[in-house]
C-alpha cells in the first residue's frame, strides 16, 4: 500500500508544473548558494596574500644583510648613531631594530568547510602582521582585513547553510502543508478510505516523496559543496551531512504534524508559514538576545581609550621615569641600577615601557571581552536548543570552522604570540645579546592550533533529531483518514 | 461595493487560518519591538561614557608639545541613530569609533557586530526588518489565501453565477486584506510611536510607518492577484512563497556578489594608492624632496635666508604642510573609493526590480538614519574635526615657539580650550536625497500591484463570460 501511495504521489508531482518550477528554483538557489559561499572562501584565503609576500620579501632582505655582513659586502647602520642622513641598512642583530624589521604573519586558515557556512568569518580578522610594536596597532580590535559593501554585509551572505536553513524548510512547507487537507476539502477522502488508505500511510508517503525531494536537492548540493572544498569523507563533511539530514527530518516531521492536525487547507497553510517565520526569522534572534550577557562590547570600547590614557600619562619625562621603574619591577623583573649598563638603552627604553603598559592594558581588555563571549557561548550551549534553527546554525558554523569561538581563539593566540615576540626582543636587549643568523632563523613562528571541539554539534544535532522523532511519532499515529 | 466588502469581511472573520496568521503577525511585531527596544542600550551607554572619559582626559592632559598632543590624538564615537532600536540598519556592521591623530585619517573601527553578531542577518529581530520581511511575507500569504478562497473551495462557478464584477470582487478582497494586515500591525506601530516620541525621530517614524503600510498593502494586493490567478493550482501557494523568497532572500544576494565583481574595491588597494601619494609630498617626520619646497616658500614669505631666522617654528609649519597635503590625498583617494562604492550600490539597486521588499528595506534604513550615508557623514565630520584640531595645534606651536624647540609647551588650560567633537545630527530633510529613489520605486510597485489587481479582475470577468 505504501509503495503504491508513494508512486501515486510521485506521479502527481511529475504532472504538476508548479512542482517542477519549485524544483528548478530550489536547484538554482542551491547552485547560487554554492557560488556565493565559495566566492567568499576564495577571498578569505587570499586576504593575507599581499602581507605574506611582503613579509617573505622582508625576511629575504634581512637574510641578504646577514650574508652581506658575513662576506663583508654589507655594513649595517648603527641605529644609536644614525642622524637621519644617508642610506639606513637595518641591523637584524640588534634586538631593537629586529623588533621593527623582523615581521611574522599570524594567519587563521580557512575552516574545513568555510564556503558552505560563512558564519562570523566576514566580521573579524583573518590575519595579523606581528612585530614588536604595540599590540593594539596590530589587532585593530579584530577588524576584518577585507571590508564588504556595508549593505551587502548587513543583508548576510547567501551560502549553503542559508539555503538549507531557510529555503529548504520553505520548500517543505510549500509541498507538505496540504498533505491531507486538500483531499479532505476536495471530497475524495471517502474514496481513499474505501481503498484502505489511512492518514498515517498517506502522510508517510507524502513525507517520503516530497520531503525526499527537498532532502535530495539539499544533500546533492552539500555533496557538491563538500567536493569543492575538498572535504568529502572528512569528519566535518560527515557532520555536515548528518546535521542536514537531522534538520530536514525535523522540518518534515513538524510539517507532517501540522498536516495531520485536521485543519483546513487555509489553516495548515497559515500554520506552516507561521512556523517558518517564527522558528527561522524570530526565535534564533530572540533566544540569542535573551541569553546575551552584558559587557560583550564595553571592554573593547574602553580598550582603546585606556591605551590613549596610558600613552598621554607616560608621554612626558616625569611620567616615563615612574613608569619605567614600575615596568622594570612588575614585568621585566630587572633592576637597572645593578644590571649591566648596556641593558639600559636610554634612547629606546621609554618606548618599550609604553609598549608594555599599553599591551598589558589592551590584552586584559581583549581577554575580558573574550571571557564574556565565552559565557555567552556557554549559555547558548545550554539553552540554544530552545530554538532548533539556532542550534542547527551554531552546529553547522562550528563544523565549518566559521564560528565566533574559533575566531576568538585565533585572537587570543595572536595576543599570546605577540607577547612572546615582544619579550624575545626585550629579553635580548636586557641581556645585551644580539641575534645571530641562527637565532634569526630559529625565531618562533606563529602556529595555529585548532581549538578542541565543544559539544555544540552533538547537542544541536541530537536535540534536533529528538524533536524530529517526537514530532514524527505524533504525526504518524495510526488514525483513519475519515476521523 | 459596500455589500461586497461586508461579505468579504464576514468570510475573513470566519476563516480561522487567516485570522490566526494575522494574530501571529501582530504577535511577532510586538515581540520584535519589545525585544529591540533595549537591545543596544548597553552599546550606546558604553560609547557615550567612553566619549566623556576621553574628552575629560584630553582636557586634563599634562603639559606637552602641541604636536605631540596631536600624535596622542583623541577618540570620537558614533552617535546613536534616531530610530536605532527599531531599525539598526547597516550600523552594527560598521566601525563606531575613530581614532583622530596627526598625519593620518583612520577608518572607524569596532563594529558592534564584530564582537558578536547577535541578530540573524536574514531579517534580524528588530521591529522594522521584521515588519518588512516577516510582515510582508504574511501579508502576501493572507492576500493569496483570501484571493484563492473561492477557487480552492470549488465555489468559483457559484460566484460567477451571482454576476459580481471582477473589479468589485478584487477591490473588496484587497480592501479587507489591507484592513486586516493594518489592524495586525497597528498595536506594534502605536507602541513604537509612543516610545519614539516627537521631533525629528517622530517624523522619521511617521514616514517609516506610512512606507511600511504601503509595502504591506502592495504585498497583500499581489497576494490577492496571485490567489485569483493561481488559486486552483495545487502548488500555487508554493510558487508564490518561492517567488517571494527569490525576490527577498536570493536575488538581492546574487546582485550583491555581482556588484562586488563588477566594481571591485579593496581597502588594501586604497591604502596602497594613499601610501604611494604620500611619498611625493611633504613629510613632517621624514625626508622628502617636497620638504625643501615648503622651506623655500617659508623663507621667501618671511624674507629670511635661514630656518633659524624665521620668526615662527618651521617644524610646525612643515607638520601643517604635511597635514594639508595628506588631507588632499585622502580626499582624492577616498572620493575615488566612494565612487566605486556608489557604483556597487547602483548595481545593488537592481534587486529592487525583483520585489518591493528590497526597496522597502533600503527605505527603512534611510528613514531611520541607519544607512551607509550616516556612517559616511560621521566619518567626514570626524575628519573635519581632526583637521581643525591638528591645524590649531600646529599653528599654535608655529606662532609661539622657535624652530627646533620641541620642548616648548603651551600655557596651562590650553588643551581644555578645545571644544569636544559634536557628532552630526542630520534631520529627515537632510536625508531626503537618499530617501527618494527607494520611495519612488516603492510607489512604482504600488502602481504595479494595482495593475496586477486590474489584470486579475479582467481575467475573472472573462472567465465569467465563458
Amino acid at each position: 500500500m505504501i509503495g503504491a501511495l508513494i508512486r501515486l504521489d510521485l506521479r502527481l508531482l511529475l504532472l504538476s508544473r508548479a512542482a517542477w518550477l519549485l524544483v528548478f528554483l530550489l536547484s538554482g538557489a542551491a547552485a547560487l548558494a554554492l557560488v556565493s559561499g565559495l566566492d567568499w572562501r576564495e577571498r578569505f584565503v587570499r586576504a593575507a596574500d599581499s602581507d605574506r609576500s611582503e613579509i617573505a620579501k622582508s625576511e629575504t632582505e634581512l637574510r641578504d644583510i646577514y650574508t652581506g655582513m658575513a662576506n663583508g659586502t654589507k655594513q649595517p647602520t648603527d641605529v644609536d648613531k644614525f642622524d637621519g642622513n644617508g642610506e639606513f641598512i637595518p641591523d637584524p642583530r640588534d634586538p631593537y631594530v629586529a623588533g621593527f624589521y623582523h615581521t611574522q604573519l599570524a594567519e587563521l586558515p580557512a575552516g574545513p568547510l568555510l564556503g558552505l557556512a560563512t558564519g562570523s568569518s566576514e566580521l573579524r580578522a583573518t590575519h595579523h602582521r606581528i612585530q614588536s610594536v604595540p599590540l593594539y596597532t596590530l589587532l585593530k580590535i579584530g577588524e576584518p582585513a577585507e571590508r564588504v559593501n556595508p549593505g551587502a554585509l548587513a543583508a548576510g551572505r547567501f551560502d549553503l547553510l542559508a539555503f538549507i536553513m531557510y529555503l529548504c524548510p520553505l520548500a517543505l512547507a510549500a509541498l507538505l502543508f496540504d498533505a491531507t487537507a486538500r483531499e479532505r476539502e476536495g471530497g475524495i477522502t471517502p474514496l481513499l478510505s474505501g481503498l484502505g488508505v489511512d492518514r498515517h500511510r498517506l502522510l508517510l508517503a507524502r513525507g517520503v516523496v516530497r520531503g525526499g525531494l527537498v532532502m535530495m536537492v539539499a544533500l546533492g548540493a552539500s555533496f557538491v559543496g563538500l567536493a569543492l572544498v575538498d572535504a568529502l569523507g572528512s569528519t566535518a563533511g560527515l557532520w555536515w551531512l548528518g546535521s542536514t539530514i537531522a534538520y530536514l527530518l525535523f522540518w518534515i516531521a513538524l510539517l507532517l504534524a501540522v498536516a495531520a492536525s485536521g485543519l483546513s487547507v487555509v489553516g495548515t497553510a497559515a500554520v506552516s508559514v507561521a512556523l517558518w517565520v517564527a522558528l527561522l526569522l524570530l526565535s534564533p534572534g530572540l533566544t540569542e538576545r535573551a541569553l546575551r550577557p552584558s559587557g560583550l562590547f564595553e571592554p573593547r570600547v574602553l580598550a582603546d581609550a585606556d591605551v590613549r590614557r596610558i600613552l598621554r600619562e607616560t608621554g612626558g619625562p616625569s611620567g616615563i621615569e615612574a613608569a619605567t621603574a614600575r615596568v622594570a619591577r612588575d614585568y621585566w623583573r630587572i633592576d637597572f641600577a645593578t644590571a649591566p649598563a648596556c641593558a639600559y638603552r636610554e634612547g629606546v627604553i621609554g618606548e618599550y615601557v609604553q609598549r608594555r603598559l599599553v599591551d598589558e592594558s589592551y590584552a586584559r581588555s581583549m581577554r575580558d571581552g573574550a571571557e564574556r563571549e565565552l559565557l555567552f557561548d556557554q549559555r547558548l550551549d545550554r539553552w540554544g536548543w530552545l530554538s532548533p534553527a539556532l542550534a542547527f546554525r551554531r552546529a553547522m558554523e562550528q563544523v565549518a570552522g566559521s564560528d565566533p569561538a574559533r575566531q576568538r581563539a585565533f585572537e587570543l593566540s595572536v595576543i599570546a604570540y605577540h607577547a612572546r615576540w615582544r619579550d624575545r626582543v626585550t629579553v635580548a636587549m636586557f641581556a645585551c645579546r644580539r641575534f645571530d643568523r641562527a637565532a634569526f632563523e630559529e625565531a618562533p613562528r606563529f602556529v595555529w592550533t585548532e581549538p578542541a571541539g565543544g559539544a555544540t554539534p552533538i547537542v544541536g544535532v541530537g536535540v534536533t533529531l529528538l524533536f524530529a522523532l517526537g514530532l514524527g511519532v505524533a504525526a504518524l499515529k495510526r488514525r483513519p483518514l475519515l476521523q | 461595493m459596500r455589500a461586497s466588502v461586508r461579505l468579504e469581511r464576514k468570510l475573513i472573520m470566519r476563516d480561522r487560518g487567516t485570522i490566526a496568521t494575522a494574530c501571529l503577525l501582530a504577535a511577532i511585531l510586538l515581540l520584535s519591538l519589545v525585544s529591540g527596544l533595549r537591545a543596544d542600550q548597553a552599546e550606546t551607554t558604553a560609547l557615550r561614557s567612553a566619549a566623556k572619559k576621553v574628552q575629560a582626559e584630553w582636557n586634563a592632559q599634562p603639559p606637552k608639545n602641541p604636536h605631540s598632543a596631536a600624535h596622542y590624538g583623541i577618540l570620537v564615537y558614533r552617535p546613536r541613530a534616531p530610530l536605532q532600536a527599531i531599525e539598526p540598519g547597516v550600523l552594527p556592521y560598521l566601525g563606531a569609533v575613530t581614532f583622530l591623530e596627526a598625519h593620518k585619517r583612520n577608518a572607524p573601527i569596532l563594529s558592534p557586530a564584530s564582537v558578536r553578531d547577535a541578530d540573524s542577518r536574514y531579517g534580524g529581530t528588530r521591529f522594522s526588518p521584521m515588519l518588512q520581511i516577516a510582515g510582508g511575507f504574511l501579508a502576501l500569504v493572507i492576500g493569496f489565501l483570501v484571493g484563492a478562497r473561492e477557487q480552492r473551495r470549488g465555489m468559483s462557478p457559484l460566484l460567477r453565477g451571482t454576476g459580481v464584477r471582477g473589479a468589485k470582487l478584487v477591490a473588496s478582497k484587497t480592501i479587507v486584506t489591507a484592513l486586516l494586515v493594518t489592524l495586525a500591525a497597528t498595536p506594534a506601530l502605536v507602541i513604537a510611536a509612543v516610545t519614539v516620541g516627537g521631533g525629528d525621530a517622530g517624523a522619521r517614524f511617521a514616514a517609516l510607518a506610512a512606507g511600511s503600510l504601503v509595502h504591506l498593502l502592495i504585498l497583500a494586493s499581489l497576494g490577492v492577484a496571485a490567489g485569483l490567478w493561481l488559486g486552483a493550482a495545487r502548488f500555487g501557494l508554493a510558487a508564490v512563497a518561492f517567488t517571494w523568497a527569490l525576490g527577498v532572500m536570493i536575488l538581492p544576494r546574487v546582485v550583491d556578489i555581482s556588484a562586488e565583481r563588477l566594481a571591485p574595491l579593496t581597502d588594501r588597494a586604497v591604502a596602497e594608492k594613499v601610501q604611494a601619494d604620500f611619498k611625493i609630498g611633504p613629510d613632517g617626520h621624514g625626508e622628502s624632496g617636497a620638504n625643501k619646497v615648503v622651506e623655500q616658500q617659508a623663507l621667501a614669505r618671511y624674507g629670511v635666508t635661514r630656518k633659524e631666522d624665521l620668526p615662527v617654528n618651521f617644524d610646525a609649519l612643515l607638520m601643517q604642510a604635511d597635514e594639508e597635503y595628506r588631507g588632499g590625498v585622502y580626499d582624492r583617494r577616498l572620493a575615488e573609493a566612494n565612487a566605486v562604492r556608489e557604483r556597487q550600490d547602483a548595481i545593488r539597486r537592481i534587486a529592487w526590480a525583483f520585489g518591493p521588499t528590497p526597496a522597502m528595506l533600503d527605505l527603512s534604513t534611510r528613514l531611520s538614519g541607519a544607512d551607509a550615508e550616516t556612517q559616511r557623514r560621521f566619518d567626514v565630520d570626524a575628519e573635519t574635526f581632526r583637521r581643525t584640531l591638528v591645524g590649531r595645534l600646529n599653528r599654535h606651536m608655529a606662532e609661539n615657539s622657535k624652530t627646533g624647540d620641541w620642548e616648548w609647551t603651551p600655557e596651562d588650560g590650553y588643551f581644555a580650550s578645545f571644544a569636544a567633537f559634536k557628532p552630526p545630527t542630520p534631520t529627515l530633510a537632510d536625508d531626503a536625497a537618499g530617501i527618494w529613489p527607494s520611495a519612488l520605486v516603492l510607489l512604482g510597485w504600488f502602481g504595479l500591484a494595482g495593475l496586477a489587481l486590474a489584470f486579475a479582475a479582467r481575467r475573472f470577468d472573462r472567465s465569467a463570460r465563458v
